[in-house]
């Protein structure tokens, strides 16, 4: 037990086994291979937008407006489509929606100087309310989505769709990019220690920036997933959901205190909670209960993360940081 | 945390206060010469009650912010707290019992944010925003998509009912709330306690302060406000349901 919670990403791995294993013994249809592939469809914009969120948690920051973001680009791809645009042209509108309203966050945080926390709160609003102002609070519904729009996001290769796909894709790029390059390792030195991250040269407001434009971009790509994914787009659409997705990283490790964080442990994490949505209609719990379990699940794995990071630290004074 | 944080209690405060003030004063222009019912008495008093709801909250929650901390679950715990009268209600309670069991019921949920933080020490941002789903979720559970109205008659008094002319009992209770919590921060050594505290957590607990506790008892009395706001917002709303309050997190820390 032990050792696992040093390994955290091995322990989660375990973890997730067992809840998948806990729920086949009294569901066997639940590890069918296509309802395996419907759990992941379901998670695969979680796992996205938590690659973004881990950049910005490792650079000591948070991302509150992502949600808002995927709202905001989503209801501008559904006007771009309804307008009569190609799907080209609404992809592009989408992603540019999305990295523009990321790097305002950025900008912020860089030029501004304004915490992230304070910046994100804000700009969730503001996101939020642009959604309401440019759709006039009125519904874009799948009678006015071409049906490109609708099938894009509908096509399977080899039984998974297409979120599912980019999904793989986002894993191995973040893999990438979080470990052999230039940037990823830059978003570890800034969170970890500024100063010494200033000092061997590295711009830590520019590497903040560079985190929330990465989170805006995932959010515009995101949007255009979700609303095309439920066929639908008004002012509502994933509220709360920022929270989902920093609990992804947090149940996956990443500190919220910066610079830690592993790519393995926030994929698992996501898996951790898109497992659990999908096994309690299963199980048969009421779709109202859904809210309090995941509440309960990010307590507890907070504070197991809590111990496991306080662990191997030994001081003589005791520090008062919580 | 708490680096991000106690950043805005440094900000040079009278500048930014008169400010305030300024641009508070602009918006009641700009709203009288708009509206020629703005100018009133019993407009005003009606304000007061959307304010004073908020207020109570966000004023115990600044202490929490400058002690370096933060409370994203109050909008959860208020809905909570409004579920649990609502029960009390439907068992037939009279009115003093359900203002207890709704500031009971928050500051029991607030005493579980502070054993997290001060005793588990799990970052306060992480675990309020899983304390956040928890109350909220429990809410949905208990509820479902039903709604409770049977609050028994003299409860409204909270929420509609004046002291003396357009003194509002929610503007009178905001009122007494917000000069407590000015005698505490200015004038108690508990106040230059915070202060220190979120200036410097590791310096304050070689000073001898208790750090711990004092993050508990900060948590727990946000969550004990959160519930005397549900109250009042309960009482002029006069029903409950598991979305009350709603989105009222990021505009109680927003102040």
């Amino acid at each position: 037990m032990k050792a696992l919670t040093r390994n955290r990403s091995a322990g989660l791995a375990l973890a997730d086994l067992a809840l998948l294993a806990t729920v086949a013994a009294a569901f066997p249809s639940f590890i069918h291979p296509a309802e395996l592939a419907a759990t992941f469809d379901d998670t695969a914009i979680l796992i996205i937008l938590a690659f973004g969120q881990m950049a910005v948690l490792l650079t000591r920051g948070v991302d509150l407006s992502i949600a808002a973001i995927v709202a905001l680009s989503g209801m501008v791809a559904a006007q771009a489509d309804s307008a009569g645009l190609g799907m080209a042209a609404v992809l592009g509108i989408a992603l540019a929606t999305g990295t523009a309203l990321g790097a305002i966050n950025g900008w912020l945080v860089w030029q501004c100087k304004v915490p992230p926390i304070v910046t994100t709160l804000g700009t969730m609003a503001f996101y939020r309310g642009l959604v309401f102002l440019i759709s006039d609070g009125v519904w874009v519904t799948n009678r006015s989505m071409s049906p490109a729009f609708l099938g894009l996001v509908r096509e399977t290769a080899l039984g998974l769709t297409l979120p599912s796909w980019l999904a793989i894709v986002a894993i191995a790029a973040a893999i990438l990019l979080f470990g052999a390059t230039r940037l990823g390792r830059s978003f570890y030195a800034a969170g970890s220690n500024p100063e010494a991250a200033l000092y061997v040269g590295i711009g830590v407001g520019r590497t903040q920036f560079a985190a929330f434009t990465l989170s805006g971009l995932l959010g515009g790509l995101c949007g255009y997933l979700w609303v095309a994914k439920f066929a639908i787009a008004y002012t509502d659409i994933a509220t709360g959901f920022e929270l989902q997705v920093i609990a992804a990283c947090v149940i996956g490790g990443a500190s919220i205190a910066g610079g830690s964080g592993t790519v393995v442990g926030v994929t698992l994490g996501a898996l951790f909670l898109g497992i659990i949505k999908n096994a309690l209609p299963l199980v048969g719990i009421s779709p109202f209960w859904q809210m309090a379990i995941s509440g309960i699940v990010i307590v507890i794995a907070v504070v197991i993360n809590s111990r496991a990071e306080r662990a191997p630290r030994r001081r003589i004074l005791a520090e008062a940081s919580a | 945390m708490s680096g991000i944080l106690h950043r805005r209690s440094l900000v040079r405060l009278p500048m930014w206060e008169t400010l305030l003030a300024a641009l508070l004063l602009a918006s009641c222009l700009v709203q009288v010469i708009l509206t020629p019912w703005f100018l009133n008495w019993y407009t005003i008093a009606d304000v007061s009650t959307q304010f004073a709801e908020k207020g109570i909250v966000a004023l115990p929650l600044a202490l929490l912010i400058i002690a370096g901390e933060i409370d994203i679950s109050v909008a959860s715990i208020m809905a909570a707290a409004s579920v649990a009268m609502g029960l009390a209600a439907a068992a037939g309670f009279g009115t003093p019992v359900l203002v207890l069991v709704g500031i009971g019921t928050g500051a029991i949920c607030g005493a579980l944010n502070g054993a997290l933080v001060a005793g588990l020490q799990v970052p306060s941002i992480v675990a309020t925003i899983g304390t956040m789903s928890l109350f909220r979720g429990a809410a949905y559970a208990v509820l479902g998509d039903r709604v409770i109205k049977a609050y028994p008659a003299g409860f409204d008094v909270f929420g509609q009912g004046f002291v003396a002319g357009p003194v509002s009992v929610e503007l009178a209770i905001f009122s007494f709330v917000a000069a407590a919590c000015a005698i505490v921060l200015h004038r108690s050594t508990a106040g230059r306690r915070i202060y220190a505290i979120g200036a410097a957590p590791t310096v304050a607990l070689w000073s001898g302060i208790a750090v711990q506790r004092m993050r508990f008892l900060l948590f727990l009395l946000v969550g004990a406000a959160s519930g005397l706001a549900s109250v009042l917002l309960t009482s002029r709303l006069g029903s409950t349901r598991p979305t009350i309050a709603q989105g009222w997190s990021s505009t109680s820390s927003a102040w």
